[in-house]
């Protein structure tokens, strides 16, 4: 038969070396010599007992494998996790998702999928990982050295809090006093003391105990941040400078502060592009959005555009790939205003109702700020401000409505307080025509004028070139974007805003959707279902939990170690200044108003010391050794700047780590804290905008946490410590009279399990019910004997945290591993097809902002240059102001780093699971083939790639890619892995040895820029950062290369 | 040698600490120990297990030494190894005793049996995430380096200069072409199974309903038949020395439930049914939708189908002709299909 003439060539293990060893089968046994992969010991156990198999229980969680919150199934049998599928329910892993109705011996034999994605399938590794940490580990040698030795719980507690001579025999510490919890705490007056008596304003002495995570989620972030709280300190931190902060800001800053995040209705929607989001690889939720667009893109109703330097999957069924310019991304996008604008082609109708209530007789959903108008006259102190009906002489100063936006109304031509017009005009000076109109002697623009004038600052060619494509392409996308009525969205994520010019490029994207009016339409970009309220801050909930007994603090909470979330303006340090008659800038870091979690900043305050020393740092699930921010870490290389800050014992004087191993940075720790991993812990975990019904996941341990038990008989964990650490001060929300509503707070699950109980009764989920959307109440009692195990499993051990009646509704969420709303909960009914959504943005009455008057008033505290408050380009810039093009030259580095998530990966964590790494061991340096063509580069060269800041380099190899933009060299962002299941340890003087195969090419975070305009005088700096966000820029380093003779890699080999 | 296993140093008063605090200086030691915490059926294995460390199981725990702890490969997991049933190999392979075939196959047809398992791969929909390679991994315990399922992830095009092209790179204009094609692959079941007819010893079968499966008891791992697949469907498991593949997750499909890889296809590419029923997803797919099977050519009437197959592609790495994403470097058992 012909097929035996089929050659057959296989791949060997080890990347790089392909060999044919297609006999290898036919001579099992007698080739000793091969990997140890293709012979192993033991008995092989038949697949996994399913879900309906007697023993085999299934339990409802949250997994945490990256940030997308899908509900899993997992199935444990006698006591041990065997597999890890999506939750039925969960509208993250199923569409339509099971009724929650649907009684749990039901949903174990749903026969529609219901999925996990390759990440969250192999959780199971990285629970049962042989590496991990079980028990208290103090270091005994220098930081980082190595060197620990076990210790019991009740001296971990004790030493935290009681400080010391904590590691008086680690050379040069011998004398080193090491201040403890109780230091700050000072029985109770720390969080009344000022960490500055200067400056009572930024804080108490217990701001100086620093809290920060890579991965927490609502649930158990807000655990941490109690503590925190209770502690007297404002700094519970998570890590979204690293990660998207300038697409969050962008979205807040556009809308009303808060809702950080939409996306497209995909379901409806006619026509997306989607800006450096990753389709298919990655996103809110990765499985959910890529099962939408695949759904929607094979059966045609969708065509989608990605506009990416990389190629993300979803480019093979993308209607165009627009292979921008990396940091260009907002050339295209205004561009793209300007055409719209110039060819009418906004919806005006939408743009120039002023008011919520003129949206209401408008029958829109919305309303924008683009009419109200803008004081344009620099001799007037409000410049950039909105004018006031009290300015603009339309009501007495004292009038309630003083401080009202005005526009000049439609009607009348005259101005008018936009509360009261119904139609405000765009353009009162002519069509297309940027001439102030002048109102009560005051020159202004409406701020759609302002708009456009910053869009038509720049011509057409400029933007082409800007975003290295033809200017035909930005025609077109206005065309194509502006031909689908409300069923067009643009929606971006990390690509376009992790630049330094990221929130206004991101507010450009915002805007083009403001520009069709496309908000809380089907089809259009909306916020999604809301979480139940598990805070229980609604009337009649049964734990107020963002409350406890105990006294408040005298002092304000203060200012952030990395000074965000706080306007440096409105400072005693900017006060002093200005009435001293001196220039308030440059201050000594920069100060974010609008980001939030800038882990970069949070090691710079701690390195300057700015604007007060850190005594404790507490470091919760994160890895910044290897995690970035971008060149200040990355590669076991201790001059990069965050290995000098974790190692100076006088500017991180306790450094305590919670950890489930021993990574690249808790290497570094004092002390590590044992943790449980997501399927040993709580979460309760709010749905993402690309769902529209209301949603909640409620992560709970499927199986008993592995880590050793405290005295108390409790499984180690960050929470446990965090509550010892709580009693044995006495701080109020822990221990005994922890509540409000009476209880203590002893044990993790004192806390998460009301939580659930707030959940149950949350009274504000709807149901479809005829042709009505109806508010259905708190749940229904647990009535079958699985719903009622779900939570006998936590009754048996915590009786005490609940109420028998809150436990049979609280059992009914258990069970189902959350609290949904049904599938057809998320539009307005009543239409034949879907025309609004349930959860709307305009139920806010806030407008969505084409101008923000706060960014006009907000300054770059090193230059002193106000913030633009209108959709921008601008070029990549240092801190300083400096254009990154006049810096680094390109004839020199000829290449812009680039990186990408693969689906196979997530965050550092992921490289514990060899289901995943054995897909692919070696990361890759990526190039387009042109590229390597005209280097003489080949596939599995090896190259040094370098840039101004790190000279040295990073080595790896090369991989000519097709999907590669020319002048861009680009790698997968999961690999370069030193410490992670690998490397060398000593604990009680036993050396053990982690896995070397699990150390391989290659992370070029080193190589990314610092900035030296926020580089001090012993060449510690930070990475390059976008000045409004505070979000770290990761793209925009420019590097050169050579070639280098080939290294080895020992790949994964078991 | 177990030394290692030594508790926090420091001695504390709770019960269950102390179990932590006593010096463990023998395997039989960590086996008491092992049985003290409740863990009795973990440690029974250890013995067995001596001196081989890196043969991963559960062995109670926690320790400090990772050789000693609990890791995930699927194997020699003794609180899995139950005797309730499960480990009767005939009674998971086939528990409704369905006919089975070695060869003469055309004769399934005669018999006109209830059910014909297919799979349909819409492959507009497969987003190369490699969900479903792991969600078998994982199903089916499969050992690291060899698969019964995997998705070929490829990236093909090339830039090229062109006045009127896509792209402008340092005031020059390129048209940049880059396309993505995702092809999972997996066991065919093929109608006539060239794997089936060579086995020396029967070991391997069709079963009535389509499914083409591998008794273990019976495979002497001889390889002939992992030789005669002509799409790299079969591997020897290096931990049985057995003839390993797709099962269909037949232990499922029985159960009424979807295979592994099907309930946890992301896109929702991979459709499971009966072929036999006109009312099945996968029947409407088939009669709606042109399709495609893996090299027809041969004859072996597969059984697993492709809509939206546009040529296929090859496992092997060539940047010369297409350029992998990721996936499957090191799989061992996948071979370069050749169209």
């Amino acid at each position: 038969m012909s097929w035996n003439d089929t050659e057959v060539s296989r791949r060997m293990f080890v990347v790089g070396s392909v060999g044919a060893a297609s006999a290898l089968a036919t001579l099992w046994g007698s080739w000793p010599w091969l990997p140890g992969m293709f012979h192993r010991r033991g008995t092989y156990v038949y697949p996994m007992r399913t879900e309906l198999w007697k023993g085999v229980d299934v339990r409802y969680s949250v997994c945490r494998q990256c940030r997308s919150d899908c509900g899993l199934e997992a199935r444990v049998y006698n006591g041990v996790l065997m597999k890890l599928d999506g939750n039925p329910y969960h509208p993250n892993t199923t569409e339509p998702q099971l009724p929650y109705a649907t009684s749990v011996e039901e949903s174990l034999k749903v026969a529609a999928p219901h999925s996990l994605c390759a990440r969250g399938q192999a959780g199971r590794q990285t629970v049962y990982d042989r590496y991990r940490v079980f028990f208290p580990l103090k270091r005994v040698g220098p930081r980082g050295a190595g060197q620990w030795q076990t210790i019991g719980w009740e001296q971990l507690i004790r030493e935290v809090t009681e400080g010391g001579m904590l590691f008086k025999n680690a050379p040069g510490e011998e004398n080193r006093y090491v201040e403890g919890f109780a230091d700050l705490w000072r029985q109770g007056n720390g969080p009344n003391t000022p960490v500055d008596p200067k400056h009572s304003d930024l804080g108490p002495v217990t701001n100086q105990f620093v809290l920060f995570w890579g991965r927490s989620e609502p649930g158990q972030a807000t655990f941490l941040t109690r503590f925190a709280t209770a502690f007297g300190s404002i700094n519970a931190l998570p890590h979204v400078g690293i990660c998207e902060l300038n697409h969050h800001v962008a979205t807040m800053q556009s809308l009303d502060g808060k809702i950080a995040m939409l996306k497209p209705d995909v379901a409806n929607a006619e026509y997306v592009i989607w800006f450096g989001a990753n389709i298919y690889n990655a996103n809110f939720p990765m499985q959910t959005l890529a099962r939408k667009v695949a759904e929607a893109s094979a059966d045609g109703s969708l065509q989608f555009v990605l506009v990416d330097p990389n190629t993300p999957n979803s480019a093979g069924r993308a209607q165009r790939h627009v292979k921008i310019q990396p940091g260009g991304d907002a050339g295209l996008i205004m561009g793209m205003i300007r055409r719209i604008i110039e060819q009418h082609r906004y919806r005006t109708t939408f743009l120039s109702v002023p008011s919520y209530e003129a949206a209401q007789k408008a029958g829109e959903l919305d309303y924008t700020n683009a009419s109200w108008l803008v004081i344009h006259d620099s001799k007037n102190p409000d410049e950039g401000q909105f004018l006031t009906a009290a300015a603009a002489g339309l009501v007495p100063v004292a009038d309630p409505a003083a401080a009202d936006p005005v526009v000049i109304d439609a009607g009348s031509g005259k101005p008018m307080r936009a509360t009261q017009s119904v139609v405000g005009q765009l353009w009162p000076t002519g069509n297309l025509s940027n001439r102030p109109v002048t109102v009560n002697g005051i020159a202004c623009q409406t701020a759609f004028q302002v708009l456009y004038e910053e869009a038509a600052s720049h011509s057409y060619a400029e933007y082409a070139q800007i975003a290295g494509i033809p200017e035909s392409t930005i025609h077109e996308l206005a065309t194509e974007f502006t031909s689908h009525g409300r069923k067009a969205v643009a929606d971006f994520y990390r690509g376009p805003a992790m630049h330094t010019n990221g929130v206004y490029t991101g507010r450009g994207i915002l805007t083009l959707n403001f520009l069709i009016g496309n908000i809380d339409w089907a089809g259009g970009y909306i916020t999604g279902g809301k979480a139940a309220d598990f805070m229980g801050a609604y009337p009649g909930a049964p734990y107020d939990l963002g409350k406890w007994p105990g006294p408040k603090g005298s002092l304000p909470a203060g200012v952030p170690i990395s000074r965000e979330k706080s306007f440096y303006e409105k400072t005693s340090l900017y006060q002093e200044a200005v009435t001293a008659g001196k220039d308030p800038f440059p201050t000594k870091r920069p100060w974010y108003p609008f980001g939030y979690g800038i882990w970069h900043e949070i090691f710079a305050g701690t390195w300057n010391q700015y604007p007060y020393p850190v005594k404790i740092l507490l470091q919760h699930e994160a890895n910044p050794a290897w995690s970035a921010p971008p060149g200040m870490s990355g590669a076991p290389d201790e001059s990069l700047p965050w290995f000098r800050m974790i190692k100076d014992v006088q500017k991180v004087p306790l450094y305590i780590v919670s950890d489930i191993l021993i990574s690249e940075s808790s290497r570094y720790a004092d002390y590590i804290v044992p943790d449980t991993t997501y399927l040993e812990t709580w979460g309760m975990l709010p749905g993402f905008p690309t769902t529209p019904t209301g949603t909640i996941g409620v992560r709970q341990p499927v199986i008993e946490p592995l880590t050793a038990k405290t005295p108390s008989g409790a499984a180690m964990s960050v929470e446990q410590f965090l509550i010892d650490v709580a009693r044995a001060l006495g701080l109020p929300g822990f221990g005994q009279n922890a509540f409000q509503e009476g209880g203590s707070l002893t044990r993790r699950e004192d806390y998460y399990l009301k939580m659930v109980a707030n959940i149950a009764y949350y009274p504000d989920y709807h149901a479809k019910r005829g042709s009505q959307l109806v508010k259905i109440g708190p749940v229904p009692d647990a009535a079958t004997p699985l719903e009622r195990n779900a939570a006998e499993r936590w009754q048996s051990q915590y009786g005490s945290a609940l109420s028998p009646d809150q436990w049979r509704k609280a059992a009914y969420v258990l069970a189902r591993g959350g609290r949904f709303e049904d599938y057809d909960a998320g539009y307005v009914p009543g239409a034949l097809v879907p025309t609004q959504m349930t959860y709307q943005y305009g139920q806010a009455k806030l407008p969505c902002q084409i101008y923000n008057a706060t960014f006009a008033k907000t300054h770059n505290t090193l230059t002193g240059e106000r913030f633009t408050p209108v959709a921008h380009w601008e070029p990549i810039r240092l801190f300083d102001g400096t254009p990154l093009a006049t810096v680094d030259d390109p004839r020199k580095y000829p290449f812009l780093l680039s990186t990408y998530k693969q689906p196979i990966h997530s965050k550092a964590r992921t490289w514990a699971d060899k289901w995943l790494v054995e897909l692919m061991p070696v990361g890759y340096l990526e190039m387009n083939p042109l590229d390597a063509q005209r280097l003489g580069l080949r596939d599995g060269d090896w190259v040094r790639v370098w840039s101004a800041t790190y000279p040295k380099g990073v080595k790896g190899p090369l991989r000519t890619m097709p999907g590669v933009r020319p002048g861009v060299v680009s790698f997968p962002q999961s690999y370069g892995h030193w410490h992670y299941d690998a490397g060398q340890w000593t604990i009680n003087g036993n050396t053990y040895q982690g896995d070397p195969h699990l150390v391989t090419p290659v992370r070029l975070n080193a190589c990314m820029r610092l900035d030296p305009s926020l580089t001090d005088a012993e060449g510690w700096g930070t990475c390059m950062i976008d000045p409004v966000g505070g979000g770290a820029d990761y793209y925009s380093t420019r590097v050169q290369l050579e070639k280098i003779p080939a290294e080895s890699v020992h790949a994964l080999q078991v | 040698m177990d030394n290692n296993n030594i508790p926090p140093a420091e001695p504390s008063g709770g019960e269950s600490d102390r179990q932590h605090d006593e010096p463990l200086a023998t395997r039989g030691q960590v086996v008491a120990k092992g049985v003290a915490l409740g863990l009795g059926l973990a440690a029974l294995s250890l013995g067995r297990q001596s001196g081989r460390a890196q043969a991963a199981a559960s062995t109670g725990g926690p320790h400090l030494d990772p050789t000693a702890n609990m890791s995930w490969e699927g194997w020699d997991n003794p609180q899995l190894q139950v005797q309730d049933g499960w480990e009767k190999w005939q009674t998971i392979l086939n528990p409704e005793h369905l006919p089975i075939y070695h060869d003469q196959f055309e004769k399934i047809d005669v018999a006109r049996p209830r059910h014909h398992w297919v799979m349909v791969i819409d492959l507009r929909k497969c987003v190369g995430c490699q969900s479903c390679t792991v969600a078998c991994k994982s199903e089916n315990n499969v050992p690291l380096g060899v698969y019964r399922t995997w998705v070929d992830v490829y990236q093909e095009g090339r830039t090229v200069p062109d006045p009127a092209g896509d792209i402008v790179v340092d005031g020059r204009r390129y048209q940049m072409d880059v396309n993505v094609m995702n092809v999972p692959k997996l066991c065919n079941h093929c109608d006539d199974p060239p794997c089936v007819e060579v086995c020396p010893v029967k070991a391997t079968y069709k079963r009535q309903d389509g499914i083409v499966l591998v008794d273990p008891e019976v495979c002497i791992g001889c390889g002939t038949c992992i030789n005669a697949c002509p799409y790299g469907a079969r591997y020897m498991n290096p931990v049985s020395h057995t003839a390993d593949k797709c099962t269909f997750c037949v232990e499922r499909v029985d159960q009424g439930l979807l295979p592994a890889c099907v309930l946890s296809c992301v896109g929702r590419a991979r459709v499971f049914g009966d072929a036999n029923d006109p009312q099945s997803d996968v029947s409407r797919l088939l009669a709606d939708y042109p399709h495609v099977v893996r090299h027809a050519d041969l004859g072996t009437e597969p059984q697993v189908f492709y809509i939206g197959m546009s040529g296929e592609i090859a496992t092997a790495d060539d940047p010369d002709i297409q350029h992998m994403v990721f996936t499957y470097t090191s799989n061992a058992n996948s071979i370069a299909a050749t169209d």
